[in-house]
């Protein structure tokens, strides 16, 4: 009889503690991410009309949220993709130099449900309505052409996370299982997307972000 | 249960892997691409978990690739670039981390820092498919990169390894660019910085490799 209670409070303390501090209500969240690249390209000397050409692509990321009950959380996400490219001639005669930039800016809120898998693992699917603001330029004197656009859409992407330490994970959002749908309006084009990795290019699979998750002391 | 230890054991390894891929294009121009990467390198375990090294890297890639221009008159002409079209090797120095499931099967990963030397030259026609070029590169490149595997240990000397997973979150390199069109012979030539931080996994090949453990 000691025995049958001793195991069912056992079993009731196992179903208390199966939700890990890092996901139960109350805790705080914010993540980010952060990629570039770019080239500079310089013609070599001997060559007689030269021109310089350069570009660069700035893609930031960041998320805030918090857990309003036990693994699920809620949250906003902002974002932006950001390019500049331009050309630098220094010869007499040169046609003027050229420049151009593009500029996606978004926000996502969205909703994010977790599993855990183990003391260190969980995964988690995030469902997110996206908001674009898509605007691209382009200066070549006399010429400046500004063009804005805009996108809306949703989307869904499971992902995974690893826990370094209590409060800092890695995580990943699987871009090759996700899908997203929406509407477009830019460069006097108008379009209804419906994407998932088996039909748009992904340059990667896996994207990683660093994120905290803060338990209220 | 204690696993074999692994501490202070040293290791020479070797991996292979290979890649092919087709793409096929509406317009004319179709491509097959293969390629292959080789590594070798030498190694210790600091401790159970924990291997360092320096390893070599070679790779090759070539296509069959076939190029139609126009010209004036819409008389075509046909160039075929097929064969080896990019060749590279490096030197770097890796750490490796280990999780050991048991007794036989074990996954690990870490970082690396390599310095790669490769030369490669690709063809392109013009918007108009009237010129035809070649532009070759040769280039320099550090970076930083991630890669992950697994390994199974079929005798107490000898594993079996299988790469699955790498990433270049940090490359910076510099190339010299020659470009001319084929018609004539003027040729461009410039010298070019690259730089990049992104932070993501890609599948580019998988690789099966051996590790023998020499000495002790």
């Amino acid at each position: 009889m000691k025995k049958t209670i001793l195991l069912g409070m056992l079993g009731c303390l196992c179903f208390a503690v199966s939700v890990r501090a890092q996901l139960q209500k109350g805790t705080k969240y914010v993540g980010g991410t952060v990629s570039f690249s770019g080239y500079n390209n310089r013609p070599n000397k001997e060559v007689d009309q030269p021109t310089n050409f350069n570009q660069i692509s700035f893609n930031p990321s960041l998320q805030v949220g918090s857990f309003v009950k036990d693994k699920v959380m809620v949250g906003v996400g902002a974002g932006a993709a950001l390019y500049f490219g331009w050309t630098k001639s220094k010869f007499s005669g040169a046609l003027p130099d050229f420049k151009e930039n593009r500029q996606t800016y978004s926000l996502s809120p969205f909703i994010r449900h977790y599993k855990s898998l183990s003391p260190k693992w969980a995964i988690f699917l995030n469902s997110s309505a996206e908001f674009l603001f898509l605007r691209s330029r382009m200066n070549v004197v006399p010429f400046d052409i500004i063009e804005n656009g805009f996108a809306a859409g949703i989307q869904i992407i499971p992902g995974i996370s690893y826990w370094i330490s209590p409060r800092f994970a890695l995580e990943s959002d699987i871009n090759l299982l996700s899908l997203s749908t929406g509407y477009r309006n830019f460069q006097d084009t108008k379009s209804l997307y419906f994407t998932s990795a088996a039909t748009s290019n992904l340059n990667s699979y896996f994207s990683i972000r660093a994120s905290w998750y803060l338990q209220k002391p | 249960m204690l696993f074999a230890q692994f501490e202070d054991k040293q290791f020479l390894s070797g991996s292979a892997g290979i890649n092919f891929g087709n793409t096929n294009p509406e317009n004319v121009m179709s491509t097959n691409n293969y390629g292959y990467n080789f590594d070798i390198s030498i190694g210790k375990f600091k401790t159970n978990t924990k291997a360092v090294g320096w390893r070599l890297t070679n790779s090759l890639g070539g296509g069959k690739s076939l190029y139609t221009t126009y010209d004036q008159t819409g008389l075509p002409k046909e160039y075929d670039k097929s064969g080896i079209n990019n060749i590279s090797i490096g030197a770097g120095r890796f750490w490796q981390f280990y999780k050991h499931f048991n007794d036989k099967i074990g996954i690990f990963g870490g970082p690396g820092i390599d310095l790669t030397f490769s030369k490669a030259h690709v063809y392109e026609v013009s918007s108009d498919s009237r010129y035809i070029s070649e532009n070759k590169s040769d280039k320099i490149q550090l970076s930083v990169g991630l890669s992950a595997g697994l390994y199974y240990r079929f005798s107490e000397k000898w594993w079996v390894t299988g790469s699955i997973a790498f990433s270049n979150p940090i490359a910076l390199d510099y190339s010299f660019l020659s470009s001319n069109t084929l018609t004539d012979d003027n040729k461009y030539k410039s010298h070019q910085l690259n730089y990049s931080l992104s932070p993501n996994f890609t599948f580019p090949s998988v690789g099966f490799g051996l590790r023998y453990f020499y000495n002790r």
